[in-house]
């Protein structure tokens, strides 16, 4: 790994502790700078947050909503910031832009090989991601039955989205 | 010459380096005449061979290295890796590596980016397909960079910085602008290029004179190798290796302090005290001798406090009964007292002394020492009442015995007399009644009883005289007698008769 690469994550680890997005915590090893290992909590007003009371309670305000926690894992190439970096689901989620398999890959928008620009910083990377939960990007899915399933059946993927939740994302 | 850095000691590593030849070190290669070995501290590492080491004599020769410092050639600073006190305004933050510029580029579209930076970011494009790493519009490498504003300029340069050899001690901050002058110049904790021909790597100023330490060392021990110029820097982890990780030094069972006497190396030991019970035992012997130590530590404090306190007490002592406490210590007092103990099986009673808590009083000095309250005092006094009581009961109970036998003794000898009278009276009688018989048989006259009682008179007085002719003058005399009292007589003889 270039010592580019190396000064340029240990400076967005600095900026990334003092300003990370809210329900959000970055694992880092000092040993391993290219690894990154993130929580993110589903923002409440997601059908990623689940409300412990009620099975369909939409009400976002209430105490008992709470998000499901995700677990994701960052990468970072060794041309980094050149070439932009991995972002994996390593809980399953269901949603329309990461892929319904054992990697959870997401490819979109500033993470395409040809749309990432060195300047883009990997807080703007969870940022997007978070964004992603609250409003999927259809036009961009990488699972369109999935997809589908938001645009045709709102109910039925809030429903399936929740219900995820509550198997894999506690 | 402030102070050597090196001094002329022969190298007393010499056998040694055929344990190092067989290393595989690249920089050993040439191999170099002299080691020097200007700490003893590093003796316990087998030394590689630096590359083109300089004799002593020829480091000598060349004067002190760090009186002067434009000798050295000295590496100049990363701006890229300053640190900034102040957060630097975001429009000198270089997009790629998040830095203020270091020698900023421009380009056609008005982006800006450090000159490595964008060399960086070129490297990692086609070589026809260069792009703004920004806006990705197309770029012709060939094309002439813009001119960066001056402003621009001086804004970065006079960003506050810290020297970049911070690490090393350096306390110095000032602009970006004056950094190069300082590490170059002025800086004393700069790294120098290495003062051996033929090595590009870099000392610190304090290793100049030690000759180039860019090669590897082995703990002679573990066979774990490490720059020596790291050791130099990081002396405290090798002496930390030594000491608790590595595995062939020899180390000394755990249980030593119980008496264990196992001492290896360190891995033979570890397996020991998996199965050495005095090991096992070792950290409570080791909580109790801590312990013990600061026990001991609270018992200096205390001896001197019972030392005041007991001075305290001589000095009261002394205010309140000045002429016994002068007699001399308690020790002498309770010494002199017990010889002077009376011999006598049953000592004499007293009454207690009225002022008891008194120290050197007679009373108490043959008594066991001082009590602690006046309860104690009273009970025991108590208690010799009681036994004293007790004995003068016991003589009482003697005495009265004794008085009773005496009694009874004297009862038995006045009975004898008593007897003895009442015989001798016995006889009298008898003797009278004869007498009185003898007196009868002639006269047979009413003045019998009297001359009786008159012959019993004579009779006691002469003895038993029986002859014709002294009793017929003695009734003469007792019928003269008798005129002159008869009532007494006839009352004497009747009373006689009654008791007889
Ligand atoms: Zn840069
Ligand atoms: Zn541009
Ligand atoms: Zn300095
Ligand atoms: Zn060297
Ligand atoms: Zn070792
Ligand atoms: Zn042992």
């Amino acid at each position: 790994m270039s010592s580019v690469a190396k000064k340029r994550i240990l400076k967005e680890y600095a900026e990334c502790s003092n300003d990370l997005p809210s329900g959000m915590k970055v694992i880092f090893d000092e040993a391993n700078l290219t690894k990154w290992d993130v929580v993110m909590e589903g923002p409440a007003e997601s059908p990623y947050a689940v409300c412990l009371e009620l099975a369909m309670c939409f009400d976002k305000r209430s105490l008992m909503h709470q998000g499901g926690h995700f677990k994701l894992e960052i990468n970072f190439p060794n041309d980094y910031p050149f070439k932009p970096p991995v972002v994996n689901f390593k809980t399953k989620v269901y949603h329309p832009n990461v892929s319904n398999d054992d990697k959870g890959s997401m490819c979109l928008g500033m993470l395409r090989p040809e749309e990432w620009k060195p300047p883009n910083k990997v807080i703007s990377v969870l940022h997007l991601i978070q964004n992603l939960l609250v409003e999927p990007n259809i036009d961009d899915a990488i699972e369109t039955s999935i997809a589908n399933d938001y645009k045709t059946n709102r109910a039925e993927f809030n429903k399936t989205a929740q219900d995820w939740v509550k198997r894999y994302a506690k | 010459m402030e102070s050597p850095p090196f001094s002329l000691e022969p190298p007393p590593l010499v056998p040694r380096r055929e344990s190092g030849a067989g290393l595989p070190d690249p920089l050993s290669a040439t191999a170099g005449e002299a080691v020097l070995n200007p700490d003893s501290r590093r003796n316990s590492f087998s030394v590689g061979r630096p590359p083109n080491s300089p004799s002593p004599l020829a480091l000598m020769a060349t004067g002190s290295p760090p009186a002067r410092p434009q000798r050295y050639k000295v590496q100049p600073p990363d701006l890229a890796s300053l640190d900034y006190i102040d957060t630097p305004a975001p429009q000198l933050i270089c997009g790629i590596c998040q830095s203020p510029y270091v020698l900023p580029v421009r380009l056609p579209c008005d982006h800006y980016f450090c000159k490595d930076c964008l060399s960086h970011h070129f490297a990692t494009q086609d070589a026809g397909n260069k792009s703004c790493p920004m806006c990705r519009g197309k770029l012709d490498i060939n094309q002439e960079s813009l001119e960066v504003p001056k402003i621009m300029q001086d804004m970065l340069d006079a960003l506050r910085v810290r020297c970049p050899n911070t690490r090393f001690g350096c306390s110095w901050e000032d602009e970006r602008g004056n950094v190069r002058t300082h590490v170059m110049i002025y800086c004393k904790h700069s790294l120098v290029e290495c003062p051996v021909a033929g090595c590009d790597l870099y000392c610190t100023q304090t290793d100049y004179g030690k000759g180039c330490l860019h090669y590897t060392v082995q703990c002679e021990k573990c066979q774990g190798s490490i720059y020596q110029s790291d050791v130099e820097i990081l002396f405290l982890d090798m002496k930390k290796h030594m000491d608790s990780d590595c595995p062939n030094t020899v180390a000394a069972c755990q249980g030593n302090i119980v008496g264990c006497k196992v001492a290896e190396i360190r891995k033979d030991v570890v397996a020991h005290e998996r199965t050495c019970p005095m090991a096992l035992m070792a950290p409570y012997f080791r909580e109790q001798q801590t312990r013990l130590g600061l026990a001991e530590a609270r018992i200096g404090p205390l001896e001197r406090k019972v030392g005041l306190l007991e001075r305290g007490l001589d000095s009261i002592t002394y205010k309140l009964y000045p002429a016994k406490s002068r007699r001399g210590t308690l020790e002498n007092l309770y010494s002199e007292d017990t010889t002077s103990v009376p011999s006598d099986s049953i000592p004499e009673f007293r009454l207690p002394d009225p002022s008891f808590p008194q120290w050197g009083s007679n009373d108490r000095a043959t008594a066991p020492p001082p009590f602690d309250s006046q309860i104690d005092h009273l009970l025991t006094l108590h208690e010799s009442l009681r036994e004293e009581v007790s004995r003068i009961k016991m003589e009482l109970n003697e005495s009265e015995g004794r008085t009773n036998m005496l009694v009874f003794n004297e009862n038995a000898r006045i009975r004898d007399d008593m007897l003895h009278m009442s015989g001798a009276l016995n006889n009298v009688r008898a003797q009278v009644h004869w007498m009185m018989s003898e007196k009868l048989r002639p006269s047979a006259s009413s003045g019998g009883s009297t001359a009786a009682a008159d012959s019993n008179k004579a009779a006691s007085s002469n003895g038993n005289t029986r002859s014709g002719t002294q009793g017929a003058s003695h009734s003469m005399a007792a019928r003269t007698a008798a005129a002159r009292l008869p009532p007494r007589r006839l009352s004497d003889s009747t009373r006689q008769e009654t008791k007889l």
